[in-house]
């Protein structure tokens, strides 16, 4: 009867979670980010011409910003943009299903940790609507679809007791490798740690001698490794190995902080000392509490990651992840799954720490089910130390009860931040609207005009038009080869067909004919209305404000 | 052997931590001031007798701690006194921080013989040194703490308020049922939520360990070198072995401690931060301790990992404490600094034969600042003590005027101050007579160099 009541509940939870994914994905976030519309685009044109926006026959990595994003997410993309058409909601369907899905998978790994079915669903029910795993549930990112994947193939991992399941956690870690650049070190990375179990190894006197001979003993447990990379290699070959490797060239952390010293104190030494410093910094960023729980650098603020006040985890579970953290080390030297959360954490931590940015919840999202299991670790020590020390039950009940509202007004307040005030948040230059309202319009008037001029203070505004446009990818892969050339980055628009995207000059552009502008420019309405031929044909809003302007001239 | 060598150790520390302090001779701060000036004291001969004394308190604190810590583990007391003295937050102490030194003082005099005499429960001793240092923060530091404001029902009734509205005037939304919206969106929840957001950045490894690299290049000191951080890991596994242990407690209680402490204090995050040198030094020497431990018992690993560690720290040391020596605008409070440029140059003019001396008042007292460097002479009506404005106000002829770049040439948003601008002021028939360039100062809007200037 428990058995059922307990799956019953788990279904519920499952269902409100799902519900909150998938719901008006099309109203929450307001807009697309450039990247999203990407990826919705080449899903699009794959599904309509077998190739990419470049014209590349079932690419394994889209070219898009010249940043070669896996293009596993575009490829899962493909039905339900056939089923419900191209648009905001479709394109992110994939993120809210890898995020319902990887919450069973959560679900499964706490039972792995947490004995008690009922702390176990508690702490299911507290971390499903954890901020980050809500918010990008409802975003397209390759790398939250990578993270599903990942936890599939870290239970796999953990159970693998059953030798079948080891290569079923091969096949996912493939998939998470080809869904997002950091697992395709992560993964090799984790199965290594798991053949070698090096913690295990420290007790010993002559480490390497010992490792040495475990390696040689335990040969059959490093298969799995040379099975990832088999599965990875088609990536590299697929593409030029150096352009997949574009996005590590511009995001990488020894060309950003070179020469690592400051000048005053700059010699080899100094450099290599600070240097190492800023990479340790980047590894334990990952664990300091104040990250998990509310800090937002500027990088992330600038872009559709940001949550308004909070950060990965919860406020207090930031700090319970402090409590699980002890738990994990004091358990890591008897128990191997314990040892395996620490393995999950420095794998996954390992690619963001040669990036750039010192803490960035994009880079190491891997890690996410491992710090929420940790939680779930210490969230379960607070209640058996409760429980032991304190013998009042009147007592004892009053503080579960106080911490559970706690947390239930905190998830309600999560639900809100994220679908209410996100949404007034993120509305910035990584999240523009206005293309979504106006973009219908202009193509309904674009054909009896010979030139379309659009200006927008957005980077890579052209994707947005051909996104809402859903412009024809046999049209747009014609014009491959005149795009910013591989290894160029930064803002890659280009002019194509009758559409030029240029500052909008009123002095000038007045005497134009047949032309329609988009533009973002302070006008004044009057001076439009008072040139011959020129109209005002829309004033296009996004989510909050008046945001563009359709001036036809004829 | 082994004592005389720890001697030998402690003398070359002194060494270097006296000719370091010396080599910086960083003018007086505003709390260095106000406890020269009640004692009617001026001049660097003064300020170093407060030093020495500073010194002086710290030292018979570290005596103390490390007699607290040999009740609990003797092993572990000299690594604790070796980290907390060798880290450049002690030296900062000992230069400008007399007051936060009493502080540590009164907190380990309290401890030490707290256990011994009048408290013979744990936890009434630890709140007693809450009250202590709470209290010393809000009446002798005259610290404000920003939690306190967090606890205004009005404040947080308009937070709600502001956010509904502002959800409210999206075009296109979700709309969800107000009663759904208001279990979150009212004045206790927010309340709670502005107050868990002043009480959680104590968590944070990186302004305690990081600051050499910090992230968001946060005004503060170096409080603990970035290569501790592994053995303060390593001393967490060793000490979660032990479970009950009574250092573990005394870990505990102390980094409770530096919280209430943190969140109960105001300023920069290495003061607000200080206590926790004590409890985390601890842990860090518990990783080094075992580290030995085991090098001892021939593990290489261990062996290989103490010496990189012992490595990297010597030189993160020596480094550390150059840096202090040549970027001391970058890591001390540069207000005096400013002052110090200023009174330094008007003590070698004659000021007599000027009709008014102007000192910006911009970033400090600079009365007080003037009684330390010229001592009486500053009670003479000719000396302005405030923030000028050349830009919009007739300078009076034969003046002295000491200020900002912006406080000649007009503020500017965003620090926007053009590079020339003695020119600028030379052309207002002025005779400039110096100016400096000073890193991240926090006179906004008036820019990062300074001058001194007499209208003619």
């Amino acid at each position: 009867m428990s058995k059922k009541i307990i799956f019953i509940v788990f279904l519920v939870i499952l269902g409100i979670g799902a519900i909150i994914r998938f719901g008006n994905l099309d109203k929450s976030p307001p807009s697309l980010g450039f990247d999203e519309a990407s990826l919705g685009y080449n899903a699009y044109s794959i599904l309509k011409t077998g190739k990419d926006e470049y014209g590349n026959f079932l690419p394994i990595s889209l070219r898009s910003f010249n940043d070669f994003k896996p293009a596993l997410y575009a490829y899962l993309d493909i039905p339900f943009i056939y089923f419900g058409g191209l648009n905001d909601a479709t394109v992110r369907m994939v993120s809210a299903l890898a995020g319902t899905v990887s919450l069973i998978f959560l679900y499964f790994l706490l039972k792995k940790f947490i004995k008690n079915n009922w702390l176990a669903l508690v702490s299911f029910f507290i971390l499903s609507f954890e901020p980050w795993r809500l918010h990008f549930s409802r975003n397209a990112f390759e790398t939250h679809l990578s993270m599903a994947f990942f936890t599939i193939a870290a239970w796999f991992l953990i159970n693998s007791k059953k030798k079948i399941n080891i290569w079923w956690s091969v096949i996912f870690f493939g998939l998470a490798a080809y869904s997002y650049h950091s697992a395709r070190l992560s993964a090799p990375m984790l199965l290594l740690f798991w053949a070698l179990d090096p913690i295990k190894l420290t007790k010993e006197k002559n480490v390497l001698g010992k490792s040495w001979s475990f390696i040689k003993k335990h040969s059959k447990r490093f298969l799995p490794i040379v099975g990832i990379i088999v599965i990875c290699i088609p990536i590299f070959i697929a593409n030029n190995s150096k352009l997949v490797l574009t996005r590590f060239e511009q995001e990488n952390v020894f060309q950003h902080y070179a020469p690592y010293a400051p000048k005053e104190l700059l010699n080899p030494l100094s450099s290599g000392y600070f240097l190492m410093g800023i990479i340790s910094g980047h590894i334990f960023s990952n664990i300091s509490s104040i990250n998990l729980n509310f800090r937002n650098f500027s990088w992330v603020k600038m872009s559709p990651q940001f949550i308004p006040g909070m950060g990965m985890l919860g406020w207090i579970e930031g700090l319970v992840f402090i409590v699980g953290f002890l738990e994990v080390i004091r358990q890591i030297r008897i128990s191997e799954k314990h040892r395996f959360l620490i393995y999950w954490l420095v794998a996954g931590i390992a690619p963001a720490a040669a990036t750039w940015t010192w803490f960035h919840p994009l880079r190491s999202l891997n890690i996410y089910p491992a710090l929420e299991i940790i939680v779930a670790i210490g969230l379960v020590k607070i209640f058996k130390l409760i429980n032991e020390n304190i013998k009042n039950r009147l007592v004892r009940t009053a503080i579960f009860t106080a911490i559970g509202g706690v947390f239930l007004v905190t998830i309600v307040f999560t639900i809100n931040n994220e679908l209410l005030y996100g949404a007034y948040e993120n509305h910035g230059e990584y999240q523009p609207g206005g293309y979504k309202e106006g973009m219908s319009y202009l193509k309904s008037i674009q054909d009896n005009y010979d030139w379309v001029i659009i200006d927008t203070p957005h980077a890579q505004p052209f994707v947005f038009l051909m996104f809402y446009e859903k412009m024809d990818p046999t049209f747009v892969q014609q014009f491959a080869n005149i795009r910013p050339k591989p290894g160029i980055t930064g803002n890659l628009t280009f002019n194509f067909g009758k559409f030029v995207f240029r500052k909008f000059d009123w002095p000038k552009d007045k005497y134009l004919k047949r032309t329609v502008f988009w533009t973002g420019a302070d006008i004044n309405d009057n001076e439009i209305n008072t040139v011959s031929g020129a109209k005002i044909r829309m004033k296009v809003n996004n989510a909050l404000y008046h945001t563009a302007d359709i001036i036809t001239m004829e | 052997m082994k004592k005389y060598l720890a001697v030998v150790m402690e003398m070359i520390w002194a060494v270097v931590l006296v000719w370091t302090a010396v080599k910086i001779n960083f003018p007086p701060t505003t709390e260095q001031l106000t406890i020269l000036n009640f004692f009617n004291l001026q001049g660097y001969t003064s300020l170093w007798g407060l030093r020495i004394f500073s010194l002086g308190i710290l030292v018979l604190t570290m005596l103390l701690w490390k007699k607290i810590v040999e009740r609990y583990e003797i092993s572990l007391a000299k690594w604790s006194l070796g980290l907390i003295i060798t880290t450049p937050v002690f030296l900062v102490l000992v230069l400008i921080h007399p007051l936060v030194s009493l502080k540590l003082f009164l907190l380990s005099l309290l401890m030490y013989f707290g256990t011994k005499t009048f408290f013979k429960k744990g936890w009434i001793l630890w709140l007693v040194m809450v009250v202590v240092c709470v209290g010393f923060n809000y009446l002798i530091l005259g610290n404000r703490p920003a939690i306190m404001n967090q606890f205004s029902l009005k404040e947080a009734q308009n937070e709600v308020t502001a956010r509904m509205t502002e959800e409210d005037s999206l075009f296109t939304k979700i709309t969800l049922p107000l009663w759904w919206r208001r279990v979150a969106y009212n004045k206790y929840y927010f309340i709670y939520k502005n107050a868990v957001s002043e009480a959680l950045p104590f968590w944070d490894l990186e302004s305690v360990f990081f600051q050499e690299v910090h992230p968001l290049d946060q005004k503060s000191i170096v409080m603990f070198y970035w290569i501790e951080i592994y053995a303060f890991i390593l001393g967490i596994y060793f000490l979660v072995k032990k479970r009950k242990s009574k250092l573990n407690k005394l870990i505990f209680a102390g980094i409770l401690l530096s919280w209430v402490d943190f969140v109960f204090s105001e300023g920069s995050s290495y003061l607000r931060l200080i206590l926790i040198l004590f409890p985390y030094s601890l842990v860090i020497a518990s990783g080094f301790e075992e580290l030995r431990l085991m090098s001892k018992k021939k593990y290489i690993l261990a062996k290989f990992s103490y010496v990189i560690l012992g490595v990297i720290l010597i030189y993160g040391m020596s480094i550390n404490y150059y840096d202090l020596t040549v970027r001391k605008e970058k890591w001390f409070d540069n207000r005096p600094l400013a002052f110090q440029f200023w009174y330094e140059k008007l003590a070698k003019m004659d000021l007599n034969q000027y009709e008014q001396i102007h000192v910006s008042a911009l970033v400090g007292d600079s009365r007080a600042y003037c009684y330390f460097y010229l001592g009486k002479v500053c009670n003479q009506d000719k000396f302005i003590f405030k923030s000028f404005d050349l830009s919009s106000e007739n300078p009076v002829i034969n003046s002295v005027y000491a200020g900002f770049a912006g406080e000649f040439v007009g503020s500017k948003f965003k620090n926007d101050i053009d590079p020339n601008w003695q020119n600028e002021v030379i052309k207002r028939k002025f005779i400039f007579l110096e100016s400096e360039s000073l890193a991240d100062t926090v006179a906004y809007k008036y820019g990062n160099d300074i001058g001194l200037a007499i209208k003619e």
